[in-house]
């Protein structure tokens, strides 16, 4: 809506946004300079920081985890130790590290069937556990005839997971080259999902736009769901954050858990990393 | 006096004798006209139901007529080394005898078929009045995990995907067939590939407007699950499913039929309003093979029209 309403243009930004999806490889188009900014994983863009891509935070936008696993009731799948043994469907190609160190934490050994997205393969029952977006794929299967009761939920979140998600980030070079352009940005990305939210309607006609040009399946029932689920994502009920800023204590827990787990051995200062608009002002 | 006194008894008596057997024959011919307009409307009732099921059944011994080609290609292939151009021959030829297929491929696990190929599969398509051949081997499209690979991989068994646009492959949207099969390397069944069969939505869409039209419905088709493949507004096909609809509609009854349709449960049931029309019935029937269902929405002044 950032775009739509004009809102980068009034902060003198010109803005061309490129689609994402599981084919793109996010850090190479901050790497090669394809891209100035680009929406990462907390968990991902520390990872990606640790093993030499000098990217920065310069903006948290998800303040919560929102990544679920979820089981058919009727597979007898009621605790984390249930796992054991059983087939699990998780992306391939985001958010890996923190399946894998989920599944180490609580010691599972289980047959990780690696998936591009959707929860089809869960629906036909090649797997008996998938990992679903709560905002998304969880309504998916909603909108495909499961009900909720039918459902054993796990969010990682419950098990000490609660990692904030999509953060906006540019390499280091480009926020101390200009960290004004990258204040403009955040705070007109910011201004771009409070008129989203404040005008359900409008955005959710914009969204099907863009959808349909994509060949993408678009309906309002879900819209409407994605929609209303990014108000809590953004700011959620009883956390004490601004938006667009990163706590420290969400940083020292994703850091601690990848350090933890094995996936990275270091990683820079909370300074280094975060270059968060409100910071500098 | 007591002369005319039994006079007006009996008149009386005669008078309810008359009213009652009035009574009794009116009871009787209104009954009978009720019991006709029942009977009638059982009778169309079931007339549209036999009907619907023969269009389902219809449908289902093409589906299972198209599952029949890629099987008895995966068993040859289980126990004889083709060569690319009999593949090729072997495809062209069940897209020449099958209309209704766009287009088929032989997806191999990696290094299976050739040595240095980590993608190989050859895949035939129609492209306007011909047939073409390609290979699906661009690493970005990975057949690996798309879902027409990896689930009967996953499932070690034949199944229907659900309908998708093909980006990189057929460039349409199809549902595709896929049958896995395996080669024995000596000790066991090793997984070595995928068989599939495309099979074009919209000449699914073609045969479920004719159901519609001649049976003065509407008629919609929907996947296993419950996405709309065919359907008279065609901004639901794809993006819609029969759930979705309940929720944007308020007809939380879709959502029943479609949990009906998943359990390969056919039936009937009325619809209070749709489409600002009171007294819709909807009836619906599964297609067994891939558990598909056929529903079709008639309004009450269409129940007599056949």
């Amino acid at each position: 809506m950032a775009k739509e309403k004009g809102i980068y243009k009034r902060y003198g930004l010109d803005v061309n946004i490129i689609a994402g999806g599981y084919t793109k490889d996010v850090p190479t188009f901050l790497k090669e300079g394809k891209a100035d900014f680009a929406i990462m994983y907390l968990s991902s863009a520390l990872k990606e920081r640790a093993t030499g891509t000098e990217l920065v935070n310069i903006g948290q936008i998800f303040q919560r985890s929102e990544i679920m696993l979820v089981a058919k009731k009727k597979s007898g799948i009621n605790s984390v130790q249930d796992f054991n043994g059983k087939k699990i469907a998780v992306w391939r190609t985001v958010l890996g590290e923190l399946t894998s160190g989920f599944f180490l934490k609580h010691n599972i050994k289980a047959s990780v069937i690696n998936i591009n997205e959707g929860v089809n393969i869960f629906l036909k029952d090649a797997v008996d556990i998938c990992e679903v977006m709560y905002y998304n794929e969880y309504n998916s299967l909603i909108n495909f005839g499961i009900d909720p009761e039918e459902l054993n939920k796990f969010y990682l979140r419950d098990y000490d997971m609660n990692f904030p998600e999509d953060g906006i980030y540019c390499m280091e070079q480009t926020f101390k080259k200009d960290p004004e352009l990258c204040r403009k940005f955040v705070d007109a990305s910011i201004e771009g999902w409070n008129y989203a939210i404040s005008n359900p309607e409008e955005c959710i006609q914009v969204v099907k736009r863009f959808q349909t040009q994509e060949n993408v399946v678009d309906n309002k029932a879900h819209a409407e769901w994605m929609l209303n689920s990014m108000k809590d994502l953004i700011q959620p009920p009883g956390k004490k954050v601004i938006k667009g800023e990163l706590l420290k204590s969400d940083f020292d827990n994703v850091l601690h858990f990848l350090i933890e787990s094995k996936f990275i051995d270091s990683a820079p200062e909370f300074s280094i990393f975060s270059r968060g608009t409100l910071k500098h002002e | 006096m007591s002369n005319i006194k039994n006079l007006k008894q009996d008149i009386f008596r005669l008078m309810i004798v008359v009213i009652s057997i009035m009574g009794c024959l009116l009871i009787f011919f209104v009954g009978k006209l009720v019991y006709k307009a029942i009977s009638k409307k059982e009778i169309m009732i079931e007339y549209h139901q036999n009907k619907l099921s023969a269009e389902a059944r219809r449908i289902n011994t093409i589906i299972e007529s198209v599952q029949k080609t890629p099987q008895d290609l995966a068993y040859i292939l289980e126990f004889h080394n083709a060569e690319l151009s009999e593949m090729k021959i072997l495809m062209e030829s069940v897209l020449f005898n099958n209309e209704e297929l766009y287009g088929g491929a032989i997806a191999y696990e990696p290094y299976m078929f050739h040595k240095d190929s980590l993608y190989y599969s050859p895949y035939v398509y129609r492209r306007g009045d011909t047939i073409v051949s390609t290979n699906l081997n661009d690493p970005e499209y990975n057949y690996f995990y798309k879902d027409w690979y990896l689930i009967p991989k996953t499932l070690k068994k034949s199944t229907w995907s659900e309908p998708y646009y093909d980006e990189g492959g057929g460039n349409l949207f199809m549902s595709t067939y896929s049958v896995p099969f395996f080669k024995f390397d000596g000790n066991k069944e090793k997984f070595s590939g995928i068989v599939t069969v495309d099979v074009s939505i919209e000449w699914i869409m073609n045969a479920v407007e004719s159901i519609g039209k001649m049976m003065n419905g509407r008629a919609i088709l929907i996947s296993e699950n419950g996405t709309i493949i065919s359907a008279p507004n065609k901004n639901w096909i794809y993006n819609e499913t029969i759930f979705t609809l309940a929720t944007e509609l308020n007809l939380p009854v879709l959502r029943e039929i479609g949990k009906d349709l998943q359990k390969g449960i056919s039936g009937l049931r009325e619809i209070n309003e749709f489409e600002n029309q009171k007294n819709w019935r909807a009836f619906y029937s599964s297609i067994h093979a891939n558990k598909w269902g056929l529903i079709l929405l008639l309004h009450e002044s269409q129940l007599y029209k056949q």
